[in-house]
Parts: C-alpha cells; structure tokens; sequence
C-alpha cells in the first residue's frame, strides 16, 4: 500500500495537530494575556481570523490596534466597509502611517471578490474588514487560501449570530464589551481548542491626563466614574 | 552596404475589411474586377484579375466587398507601428513596407534571425506575409515578387539572374532591352556603364540601377503619430465581452508597443465603444500609475468592460492614448520583498470594479475644524505631520449627530475638556465648538462638543 508523509504539510502550517504549538508567523497581539491564550503567541500572520461581536465600531478597532500599531512599516493595512469614517488625526495619534493606510467601500456583492484580491496580492499587511454580505463556507475557504497565498492577515469582522454556524477560517474570536473592558474568547485556533474569556481592561489614564492647553478645573476623575 | 527588408500584405485588402476572411468565400473588387481572394473563394477557382460575373458564375455563394483604400492605409499605418519597432526608418509603400535594417542587425541578429522574428512576430497582426532582403527597396521588391529570399552573398547572383521581361519595367522599355540582346539583368549589367547610359532613357537606366543596389532613390520615411488613435471595426456586430476581448486586446497591444516606441507610459485609456444602432459608450480606465504595460492595461480594462450592457452589438472599438508621461524604469530596492507597482496594479483592478469612488486615502489638512482637517481622498496620500492636539478620536462621524441640549439627558458624561476650537471665520463656515471626551450610556469613549451657534451638543467621533 502506498503511504504518504503528512510532515510536509504540517512544516509549511497548512496542517496541524491538536495541542501542539505551530511554527507559523504570528503578528503580537498587543495584549500579553491574548498572546499565552493563542498556540503561537499572537495572530497568525497569514490566515484568516474571524472577530465575531455585535459590537462592530469599537470592539474590532480596539482589538486590532494594538497589532498594527507594531507592523504598521511593514507593508499596507486596509480598511473595508468601515462602519465610520477613520480620522487621520486619530490614527496618527495612535502611531498609525496613514500613508500607507487605504480605505475601501464595496457593494456587498463585490465584498468577497475585493477581499480575495486584496489578499491574494500581496501589497497589504493586514486588513480589517466589516461583512456587508453574508458569506458562504466557499467564500470563506477561498479567503484563507488568499490570505496564505498573499501572506495576508484577514480579520473579518462577522456578527454574532454567525457564532453558531461552522467556518472554514482557522480562528474564530468572540469579542464583547464591558463597563473599562472588553473580553476575548477564542473559540477556535489552530493547534488547540476554545480558550476561556479573557478580559482586557481598557487603557483609560489618558483621559485624566490633560493637555496643557485645557483647563484644569473641567477635568474630570474618570475612574471614580467608573467604579 | 545598406540592407532593406521589404514586406509585402498580400491580404491586407482582406484583412482590413475587419472580419475572419480565412473562413469564408470572399472577395474584394475595384472596377468591376476581382482584386484579392480568400482561400475558400480561391479554392473554388475565384482568381484576381476576374470579372465579377466570372467569380460569381464560378463561386455562387462568394461575398463580395469593394475594396477601402482609406482602410487599407489605415491597417498599414499600424503595420507600420508594428515594424516600427525593428527599425526606425520604415517607408509606407503600396500594400508593403520597407524597413532600413542594417543598425537593427545589431540589436536583433543576422537576417536568418530577423526572418524568424518577422515570421513569428507579424502573425499577431496579420494573417500572411512576404519579405525578402536587399541592398535597396526595389531590390528587396524584386526578390518578394519572385517568392525569393536569398542570402546576403546570393543578392547580386539572384538579382542577375531574373530575366529582363520580369523585373518589373513597363512592357516598351522591356522588349527594348531584349532587342539589344540582353536576357537576363546578369547580361544588362555585364554592358559597360557608359553605354548603358547613353542608349537608355535617364529613368530607366536608375530604375534598373536601384534593382542592383546602384542607386538609392530617395525615401519619405513614416513617422510615428503623437497620439495613439486606433480603432477596429467589425462587419459582423460583437454581442458578447468575449467577442470583444480579441480586438481589445489587439489594440492594447498595439498601444504598449506604441508607448514604448514613444519611450512614454499613460495612466489613461478612453475607449468608446459604436454600436449597431449608431450610439456610442464611452468609458475612461485611469491608472495608479502610468505604465506602457499590456498587462498593466488588461485586467482593468476587462473589469471595467464588464459594466458595459451589450444590448446592441458592437461595431467598432476604439482605442484613445493622448496623455503621455515620459516613462521612468521601475524602481526597487534590492531587499524590497513587495513593489509599489503591485499596490499601484491592485488599486487600478479595484477601481475598475468597483469604481474610482470606492478607494480612498486618508489625508490630514491643517484645519482647526475636525471635519475639514480629516478627508477621505481619491488621491495618494502624502505625508502627514500632526501638531500637538489633545486625543483625537478613531472614528469620526460623516455627519454629527444630535444630543439635543443636554449630553446627560442622553446617558452621556463628561470626562475631559473642554477644547475650544473656533474657527472657519475666513471661508463662511464658523464653529465655535468645546469639545469633550465623554463616556456613552453604553461604555464607549465618545468626542462630542458643544456648538455656540446652534447652542445644542453633538457627537463629533468614537474612540477605541
């Protein structure tokens, strides 16, 4: 009978084994306590990463932030379907290269078609994309070949609902909100099983730190506020 | 010695009539008479130089076209495009073009090798040619006439040895020289030069001296347009994007080989399609950056060809490049894994689809107005400087929206601010607005203000 070796497969990351870790490039995520839940220590470089929320404007950005604010030279970062306008000013506070920032809106039957192309091509780092369509299991299939083949980091952001379905991306992350914080639960990633809720408590110093240009007596506490 | 190549179009009149002649029974006629015929009508006994009665005595079924001198010229002009490439002296003659190529011998190979090239090379223009070399134009014609195309040491050996009655004079002047006893040109030659001269008229004794490479006449050489204006057009309408594809791509083609002839790129193509019921389409595929590139062009243009409804059939496609830009070679760095040209090919595919609306830049103007100051932009960005504002959001609002006249009535509270902008005193836009940094009724970090003129409160943008 005639075997064949797997070994290939699992060297190149296009296979893995449950409860090992992975040689695979990872992007930090920014958030110690993600990067130990994650088999690789942060992102996976290449693939395609579902952020599954009903908290679509806030909750991706702040998730995602913190990674691109690391790799933002590395090549371009898009945004798809943005829910909101990007403020250059904004993203340049928070140590963003808007030179090398695109922004792109699609009719939700080009969605998948623009995707697949962005990450097949090479040219963008990361993307993060918001559906405006609902995409099949092929479609999905498709965008993580793209993002292998271009060595493109996809994060999809997905509604909730899409929770209970089956998918064919390789990570799978549940993002929900909380009064100074949001939780992360990973509930697939290659080389392991479903992680349990991490909480990441907001950075939120700089709203008591002035600038020296306001006023001192409108300040307000912000974390007797909160507590 | 100087070396022609002359190149012959035996089925131009056929092919500039703009559809697939191999397949057909057809024919082109000029004063009642058969000028040139398709295989399938030639097979049938159709010859030129017939009457039509003959040809349709003998060919029922023939299609017969008149012949369009007007676009004939027209398809040798890109003929001439094409060779242009080889060479830079190319002479547009009847039905044939000559190419001075004894520089190009240096870029291209000896002749066996430039044959091979214009045997291969010409197929994606036309359907059949002939050629032979020379040391002048009517030498190399006299070899194409013959169906000979000898060696360079074999040109003076093969000129000699074609009889007088076939080189081409008019009948007088060639049985004048037969009755002097000369047969061949070899035996006209082998007279001596002074007699030659006397006993002939000043016209033919040249015309028969440039047949041996001993005269040069003047050449009128074809110059390159400045702009690159080609169409195709079908006799048969084209109802489908793939139908349509062949000719396009023929004129994409044709355009790259042009540009680089031109040494210059384009970042513009404007089509316009002409359809059967005399309407036109138009439509413009701008580029990220200028290219002289086919591959740079096609996927754009098949993208942007898809928005086109073929209702109608298509008659002629038109091709249009008249923004130049001299053309710069590629830029990279050695240890660059990703070329800005792949950014540049990804952003033109995508705004052939999904239109140039849809791909924006960020760009940061220096405006106090935070809406002024935060553009989406079709073009490139460029490099932004930011001068020490207080936190600015992530997302801002297109549209800002209304808290009415109390932030608190609408669950929000204030934590930072105020930061006083007014401004926009000089363009008719005032803001006199405090901003804040609040916390929304469902914990997001939002930026609002207060505007003075209106006296009511806004959500301005959302931080992360």
């Amino acid at each position: 009978m005639k075997t064949t070796s797997l070994q290939s497969l699992i060297d190149a990351g296009h296979l893995w084994k449950g409860e090992t870790s992975i040689n695979q490039s990872i992007t930090q995520t920014g958030y110690q306590s993600i990067d130990q839940a994650l088999t690789s220590g942060g992102w996976p470089a290449h693939m395609l990463i579902e952020l599954l929320t009903d908290q679509h404007q806030q909750l991706p950005m702040q998730c995602v932030l913190p990674t691109w604010q690391k790799y933002c030279e590395a090549r371009w970062l898009a945004l798809i379907n943005p829910p909101n306008q990007p403020c250059a000013e904004g993203l340049l506070q928070a140590g963003l290269n808007i030179e090398r920032f695109d922004v792109i809106y699609t009719k939700p039957k080009d969605t998948a078609w623009c995707l697949e192309q962005i990450c097949r091509s090479s040219v963008m780092y990361s993307v993060l994309a918001w559906d405006n369509q609902s995409f099949t299991s092929t479609q999905l299939r498709r965008l993580q070949l793209a993002c292998q083949y271009g060595q493109t980091q996809l994060f999809l952001v997905r509604n909730i609902r899409n929770k209970a379905g089956t998918s064919p991306a390789p990570v799978r992350v549940k993002l929900t909100s909380g009064r100074g914080n949001f939780t992360v639960e990973i509930l697939k990633q290659p080389g392991a099983g479903p992680r349990s809720p991490i909480r990441i408590e907001t950075d939120l110093n700089w709203v008591n730190k002035p600038h020296p240009t306001q006023r001192k007596t409108f300040q307000y506490n912000l974390i007797h506020s909160l507590h | 010695m100087t070396i022609y190549v002359y190149i012959a179009f035996p089925d131009l009149a056929l092919e500039s009539l703009g559809l697939d002649y191999r397949n057909l029974k057809i024919a082109t006629y000029l004063n009642q008479n058969i000028q040139s015929v398709s295989e399938q009508a030639c097979a049938q006994g159709v010859l030129p130089g017939m009457t039509l009665g003959m040809a349709s005595t003998l060919c029922p079924d023939l299609l017969l076209k008149p012949e369009n001198k007007k676009k004939q010229r027209k398809s040798l002009h890109r003929l001439a495009l094409w060779a242009y490439k080889y060479s830079n002296q190319v002479a547009i003659l009847d039905q044939a073009l000559c190419l001075e190529i004894t520089k190009s011998t240096l870029l291209l190979g000896d002749l066996p090798n430039i044959s091979q090239i214009l045997k291969t090379e010409s197929q994606k223009y036309c359907n059949r040619i002939l050629f032979a070399f020379g040391y002048t134009p009517e030498m190399a014609a006299l070899f194409v006439k013959h169906r000979k195309c000898p060696k360079e040491y074999a040109f003076l050996d093969t000129v000699f040895s074609i009889q007088i009655t076939e080189c081409g004079l008019h009948q007088n002047h060639a049985k004048r020289l037969t009755n002097m006893g000369f047969r061949t040109l070899g035996e006209y030659f082998k007279a001596p030069t002074r007699a030659r001269q006397t006993r002939l008229p000043k016209e033919i004794y040249l015309e028969l001296n440039a047949l041996a490479g001993r005269y040069h006449k003047p050449i009128q050489w074809f110059t390159p347009p400045k702009r690159f204006a080609q169409s195709l057009e079908f006799l048969c309408g084209l109802t489908t994007y793939e139908m349509l594809r062949f000719p396009m791509n023929r004129l994409l083609y044709e355009a790259s080989q042009w540009l680089r002839i031109q040494h210059s790129a384009t970042s513009a193509l404007h089509w316009r399609f002409k359809f059967e019921n005399s309407k036109y389409v138009e439509k413009t595929i701008t580029l990220n950056q200028p290219s002289a590139q086919m591959e740079t062009f096609s996927e754009p243009t098949w993208l942007a060809l898809e928005k086109i409804k073929l209702e109608v059939p298509v008659i002629e496609v038109m091709l249009d490049i008249n923004n130049l830009v001299e053309s710069t070679p590629e830029r990279s760095d050695l240890f660059k894994k990703y070329a800005d040209t792949d950014r540049a090919h990804l952003l033109d595919k995508l705004k052939a689809k999904l239109g140039q609306e849809a791909i924006y830049s960020l760009l940061r103007l220096s405006d106090p107005r935070p809406e002024k100051a935060n553009l989406l932009h079709n073009e490139i960005s460029e490099p932004a400087s930011l001068p020490d504002l207080s936190p600015r959001p992530i997302w801002i609002e297109s549209s800002p929206i209304t808290l009415g006249s109390s932030p608190e009535k609408c669950g929000f509270q204030l934590l930072r601010g105020p930061e006083r902008i007014e401004s926009g005193w000089w363009d008719f836009e005032p803001a006199c607005r405090q901003y804040w940094v609040a916390l929304s009724q469902n914990n997001r970090i939002s930026w609002i203000y207060y505007d003075q003129h209106k006296k009511s409160w806004w959500i301005a943008g959302w931080f992360t």
